[in-house]
Parts: C-alpha cells; structure tokens; sequence
C-alpha cells in the first residue's frame, strides 16, 4: 500500500534492530558488526537502506564514520501516514454522509 | 517501565470524524461494508489492479484486499472484536505479519451521531517491539565490551 519507503525500510527486523540501536548509541559500522551476529558487508547494506529512507545519516568524527538516527525520516513517515488516515476517514465520512441523506432511518435499519 | 528507557520521537497518530449514523451503523459500515467506501484506487497494496477488501468480523479475523488476479494481500488481523463500539487490528499492508503496527478505532454516540476516533500506534515505537530482540543483541554488546574492559 505505498507504504512508506520508511515504514519499508523498518520492516526487516534486522534494519529495525540497528536503526534502534543507532537511537541509543551513535556507532560506526564495524561496531555494529561486532555488536549483532551479521557480518560487516550485510550491516553496510541494511545502512544503505536506512539512509535512503532517511532513517540515519552519517557524520564524520575524524577518519571515522559515525551513523545516527535522522529525525527527518521519521517526520516524513508520520507526515505520510497522517495524510493516509486523513484519506480514510474523509472516505468513510463521505460515505457516510451520503448513505444517511439516501435513508433518513438508518438507524433502523438492519 | 520501559516506556521510560525509550526514545519516543514521534507520538501515536490519533485522527478522529464525526458522522451522522448511529453507532451500530456506523460500527458496521466502518468494518463489514468497508468495500463500499474504502478508497482502494489509491489506499491498497495493489492500487488499480485492487479489486475489492474483506473486513471479517470477529476476533482473529483477517483484513485483507483481493487483486484483480484473484490474488490477496493481508492488510492486518482483528485483535479485539467489540461491536458496536470498538475493535482494535494489526496493520501491516505490504508487510510482514511480525513488522505489524496497531490500530484501534473507537465508536461513540454524540447526540444521535458518532464519533468514530482512530489511533495508529506502535510505528513510532519500532523500539518497544524489538525489545526482546535487542535484549539478545544487548547482551551480545555487553559480551564484547566485556573483553575489552576485562
């Protein structure tokens, strides 16, 4: 349902994992590879996912690459879902509207 | 409690409409009639080659949109079935059952019409589901810090 590439991106239970534990604790990816049984490449991968949901963003500490959680993301998340149920529920109150201008005793009806 | 330990960037989505059925009708036309109004051209897993969503009501009852094809996508499970002024579902369109989020919708009586009340929950807090997984990741961390700090 056009979910989100956000909701997307956290729906691998791995991804949702390390994006948690970047909103705790800022890390590098060789920290994160030490930290959960997956191997260096795949955390690189499940970053690359989360970056281009906007989930997690990149700063640099040095020589070191240290990925946390972007905000960003997540407000276009919610800002998408809101417009989703907003949808929804003008639909059902159309609806709603209309089916009760069609039969003044609704509810009465059964 | 936990809640207390979790970050919490982003709140439950709460929405809310007032329509003028009764509760009972209200109830029904928002579960079992749900084809008649859903806006499946654009709200589906399939979009235009969405053919129609079944709403089965009782607990345990699945949610799901029926393709053109004939096949289906399940959207979410009913996890508290009270008619007529309440049911709460998993949602997950496009998803896994275990990635699932919460929805709950709420029917109450305002003078002859109902105000019918959504929250959309758990989204934002992907932390509080992961729990158990990060215990085992936590404890993994701790391990490895541990040879360091011995």
């Amino acid at each position: 349902m056009g979910y989100d590439k956000a909701l997307e991106a956290l729906a691998d239970p791995t991804r949702r994992a390390l994006f948690e534990r970047l909103g705790k604790t800022p890390s590098s990816v060789g920290e994160l590879a030490a930290a959960f049984p997956i191997s260096q490449p795949a955390v690189s991968q499940h970053l690359r996912v989360l970056r281009e949901a906007e989930l997690v963003r990149v700063k640099k500490e040095g020589t070191r690459r240290i990925y946390q959680v972007n905000d960003r993301g997540l407000s276009a998340l919610r800002a998408y879902l809101d417009s989703f149920w907003q949808d929804v529920l003008t639909a059902f109150g159309e609806s709603a509207s209309k089916h009760s201008g069609g039969t003044p005793n609704d509810s009465t009806t059964d | 409690m936990i809640q207390q330990q979790t970050k919490r960037p982003l709140p439950p989505l709460v929405k809310t409409i007032t329509v003028p059925l009764s509760v009972e009708h209200a109830f029904r036309r928002f579960t079992e009639e749900i084809a008649t109004w859903w806006p499946l051209e654009t709200h589906s897993v399939g979009e235009k080659n969405a053919e129609t969503v079944t709403f089965e009501c009782k607990t345990s009852g699945q949610i799901f949109e029926t393709l053109k094809s004939g096949k289906t996508s399940l959207w979410g499970t009913v996890q508290e079935w009270e008619p007529p002024n309440r049911v709460v579902f998993s949602w997950h369109p496009g998803g896994e059952p275990d990635t699932a989020t919460e929805v709950e919708i709420t029917f109450s009586d305002r003078d002859g019409k109902t105000e019918v009340v959504m929250t959309h929950s758990g989204w934002e807090t992907f932390g509080e589901k992961a729990e158990e997984t990060r215990g085992r990741y936590d404890k993994g961390w701790d391990d490895v810090l541990g040879k360091y700090v011995g």
